[in-house]
């Protein structure tokens, strides 16, 4: 097609003229070459990218090819741009998604995007809880009448895939988590209950047992808002809970880090003993360090850094965040100027509990996962905003990711 | 990096900078690369002032640009197309299909309508 072009504007060029300069500027456009558009298009956010596909069919082919979504990945994770995925988790479902670095506040509604509805497929569940998410994919538990459903979605792409339920335990796992696995390019659900690990990995679509090196059993305590794992930045690739182990008579709690290449269990001490009876505490990432906050029966919450991993006498406490607005803050991420984005959680309604009772486990604690509104902090832990999205009072559920390209290794695709 | 740069201004033969850039502003694109390398060789400006003059230089029209990231691409200037393809990709990212066909002058717009 290119070829025919340059004669026609060669042929043209004999006329010479006026047109000369037109069509000379034209020919400089149509030689831009492939391995161009492609660096012009990995810089493009992936919105944009997925409205471009239709320009023409060789735009379609470069940015549908799985390793222009890799590489787009990887120069997009240098610097990543954090968005903040909310879902009710109850019927009707809203969900949003707001990109954390175009707000210039919390109540920047131009920042923040409305699901469709038809976008999602999951609009006949009762009751969905957002997990974590890693490389764009969101990891999602959707109940309908006490039956667990779990779903891999990557709200850009608009892809789905239904994850089949380990057939070693059929109750609900305590520790659950996905990740990547960057040896064998594989995405891993790791399930850790009180006698079980597995893993489900999607390139081989099948749920495996594995012997832990580390011991078990762990337990989570319903009270506390832990149990869930760490988001997104799979620390040094593991993934990490809160667990609370039981040594004879003594119950302390640690870090559990599941190593997914490795496929070995470890746990890491805390820096304080934590009473759980009065604090709440968790893990997540604060400017590239394994991080643990802790809030007592004060509106304070301290945040603790693990300065080098795995060393225990490396933690230290590094800044102390108020909290005015809602029963409860955790932390949740970094924007790209340090401002550290937190969830405001209340007390569930009543309505909300009976709802959850009926829809989801006895374990599951409605009242430890449903968000009210988002706070956002300087990285001196000064308040900067603060915003209730929750204006119904039922709660939802959230979690920062990335947009990406990438689809999942597997036969059949959903979107 | 910046022997990289000196040696592909210094090997190129004479006519072989005319097979370029293949449009009038030939010489003022040449003048441009040269003035970005010299400003980025230069020890004198601190990193953010050097992010500051980056936006000002690539503040230019459509035509300059796709002439310098041809440019920056044949003499392998990397952090020049860098900030080019940055600068495009910036530019596009609003547009509707129609107008980047346009844009980029692609004759088989195709009626595909992606699923979403």
């Amino acid at each position: 097609m290119q070829c025919q072009e340059t004669t026609a504007v060669a042929e043209e060029e004999e006329k010479g003229g006026a047109l000369m300069e037109k069509k000379l500027k034209k020919k400089t456009l149509l030689f831009l070459p492939h391995e161009l558009i492609i660096q012009i298009l990995m810089r493009l956010p992936v919105k944009s990218l997925l409205r471009f596909k239709c320009v023409c069919k060789l735009w379609f082919s470069l940015i549908s090819n799985p390793h222009f979504a890799n590489s787009h990945f990887q120069l997009s994770s240098a610097t990543p741009t954090r968005r903040i995925l909310l879902m009710s988790s109850l019927l009707p479902r809203e969900s949003r998604s707001i990109d954390l670095e175009a707000a210039s506040s919390l109540d920047d509604y131009t920042a923040s995007v409305s699901l469709n509805p038809n976008f999602m497929p999951f609009q006949s569940y009762s009751h969905i809880e957002v997990k974590c998410s890693c490389r764009g994919f969101i990891l999602l538990h959707c109940y309908s009448q006490m039956m667990l459903n779990i779903y891999l979605w990557n709200p850009s792409t608009g892809f789905h895939k239904k994850i089949p339920l380990s057939p070693f335990v059929q109750h609900y796992h305590d520790f659950y988590g996905f990740g990547y696995d960057q040896s064998k390019d594989d995405y891993l659900l790791v399930s850790l209950s009180y006698h079980h690990l597995e893993v489900f990995s999607l390139r081989a679509n099948a749920w495996e047992e594995i012997v832990a090196t580390a011991r078990l059993p762990f337990g989570r305590d319903d009270s506390s808002a832990a149990a869930r794992p760490v988001v997104e930045l799979l620390f040094n690739g593991s993934i990490h809970w809160m667990a609370r182990c039981r040594d004879i008579y003594v119950i302390h709690t640690v870090i559990v880090a599941f190593h997914l290449t490795e496929r070995k269990l470890l746990e890491i001490p805390l820096p304080v003993d934590i009473n759980y009876n009065s604090s709440q505490c968790d893990l997540w990432v604060f400017k590239g360090f394994l991080s643990l906050w802790v809030s007592g029966y004060n509106t304070t919450v301290d945040i603790w850094v693990m300065k080098e991993y795995q060393v225990h006498s490396s933690w230290s406490k590094t800044l102390v965040l108020t909290n005015d607005f809602f029963h409860y803050i955790s932390p949740i991420c970094c924007t790209k100027r340090g401002d550290i984005i937190g969830k405001g959680g209340g007390t569930g309604t009543e309505r909300e509990f009976h709802l959850s009772l009926y829809t989801a486990p006895l374990e599951h604690n409605p009242y430890s996962h449903t968000a009210r509104g988002l706070v956002k902090y300087n990285d001196k832990g000064e308040l900067l905003d603060h915003n209730p999205y929750d204006h119904t009072a039922r709660g939802f559920h959230l979690t920062m990711y990335t947009e990406s390209l990438l689809s999942l290794p597997s036969d059949i695709e959903q979107a | 990096m910046s022997k990289t740069v000196k040696d592909a201004i210094e090997t190129i033969p004479t006519d072989e900078i005319n097979s370029i850039s293949l449009s009038l502003v030939r010489s003022e694109i040449l003048t441009k690369v040269i003035e970005y390398c010299k400003k980025h060789n230069s020890a004198q400006m601190s990193d953010v002032d050097l992010m500051d003059w980056d936006v000002e230089f690539a503040n230019v029209h459509y035509t300059t640009l796709f002439d310098l990231v041809l440019s920056a691409n044949y003499m392998n200037i990397n952090c020049l197309l860098d900030l080019v393809c940055g600068k495009i990709a910036d530019m596009i990212k609003g547009k509707t299909p129609g107008e980047i066909a346009k844009l980029f002058d692609i004759k088989d717009v195709s009626t595909y309508e992606e699923d979403n």
